[in-house]
């Protein structure tokens, strides 16, 4: 392996690192599924560093989302498909049993009534958000989940500003109507 | 909806996300697929690279792993397909014009051995994007 080789996988296992984690919450919120969004994980990672690692380090953010952002509207279209040719959905109540996803609760006071309400509050989030169409998904996730702004959030996903502001309006009108009051109560 | 309902909703998923993390099994499993994808850093994209890879990775897994072999499957096809139609062609007893369609399946089979994965053709608008983004500095 040669020296510039050494260095760009470094550097790119340096920025995986630091985006891994952020990134399966995102595949795993659209799929639903643990297995289902490592995978998309893995592919935007092999992806990014077989076909981009030799691009800037300052792009890899903006490919490795929009490579990632890619990858889960594929695997929704793929669904579609699958979903129009099965009569019985056999894929929605494994999803439904594999809801347990694999996230923990940060809990600084260690408070186990305090994780199980969070765990809770989360599901139901969790839920109403897989019932969003996936482009008003990906832009609530975006900008609600991570705080991204319009223009990054657009740039991602290769639409307009104003094309963003929409689907993130919606999408929080339908979530509104969806968790009802209750849910803004809860911690 | 209103403006402060929409505001109320944004800052509980703020705070949410704060307090979301990724469990520890699930924390190894990410360092694992991280290490087999720096491995292609230099490394040819090909159809049978990338489905390999992810088989191999998955092969203690639930059983998912066995979907991946679907892209090695699917270039074993296209090979078959490939093969086929050169020989249906060169029995095909016509005196139809064949120059044109010589040339039209010259062009497929050109396309179907660059090695390229499927999915390259899958994104190829957001390629094409990337290329316009490039060129334009």
């Amino acid at each position: 392996m040669s020296l510039d080789e050494q260095s760009i996988r470094l550097a790119l296992d340096r920025f995986l690192r630091s985006v891994e984690t952020r990134a399966y919450r995102m595949a795993l919120v659209a799929t639903g599924r643990r297995e289902e969004a490592l995978d998309i994980v893995q592919d935007s990672m092999m992806k990014l560093a077989q076909k981009y690692s030799h691009k800037p380090e300052e792009e890899w953010p903006m490919l490795f989302m929009r490579i990632l952002q890619n990858g889960i509207r594929d695997w929704y279209r793929r669904q579609k498909v699958k979903q129009r040719f099965m009569f019985f959905s056999v894929d929605r109540d494994n999803r439904d049993e594999e809801q347990d996803f694999g996230f923990d609760i940060a809990d600084e006071e260690n408070n186990p009534a305090r994780r199980l309400e969070y765990h809770g509050v989360l599901k139901t989030l969790v839920d109403a958000v897989q019932n969003l169409p996936i482009r008003q998904q990906q832009v609530f996730l975006l900008r609600a989940w991570d705080g991204l702004d319009v223009e990054s959030t657009a740039q991602i996903l290769g639409v307009s500003s104003g094309s963003i502001k929409t689907h993130y309006s919606r999408a929080l009108k339908s979530l509104h109507s969806q968790l009802g009051d209750d849910w803004y109560g809860a911690r | 909806m209103a403006h402060d309902d929409e505001q109320a909703l944004s800052k509980k998923v703020a705070t949410l996300s704060r307090h979301v993390k990724v469990d520890e099994a699930t924390q190894q499993e990410l360092s694992q697929r991280r290490a087999q994808a720096l491995e292609q850093v230099g490394k040819k994209n090909t159809l049978w690279n990338l489905g390999f890879i992810r088989a191999h990775s998955q092969a203690s897994g639930s059983g998912e792993g066995r979907l991946a072999w679907g892209m090695p499957a699917a270039a074993a096809l296209a090979s078959l397909l490939v093969v086929s139609v050169v020989v249906v062609n060169v029995y095909q007893p016509t005196t139809a014009p064949k120059n044109e369609t010589n040339s039209m399946m010259l062009a497929d089979l050109e396309l179907l051995s660059t090695g390229e994965d499927f999915e390259f053709y899958e994104d190829y608008e957001f390629y094409l994007w990337l290329e316009l983004e490039s060129s334009e500095g």
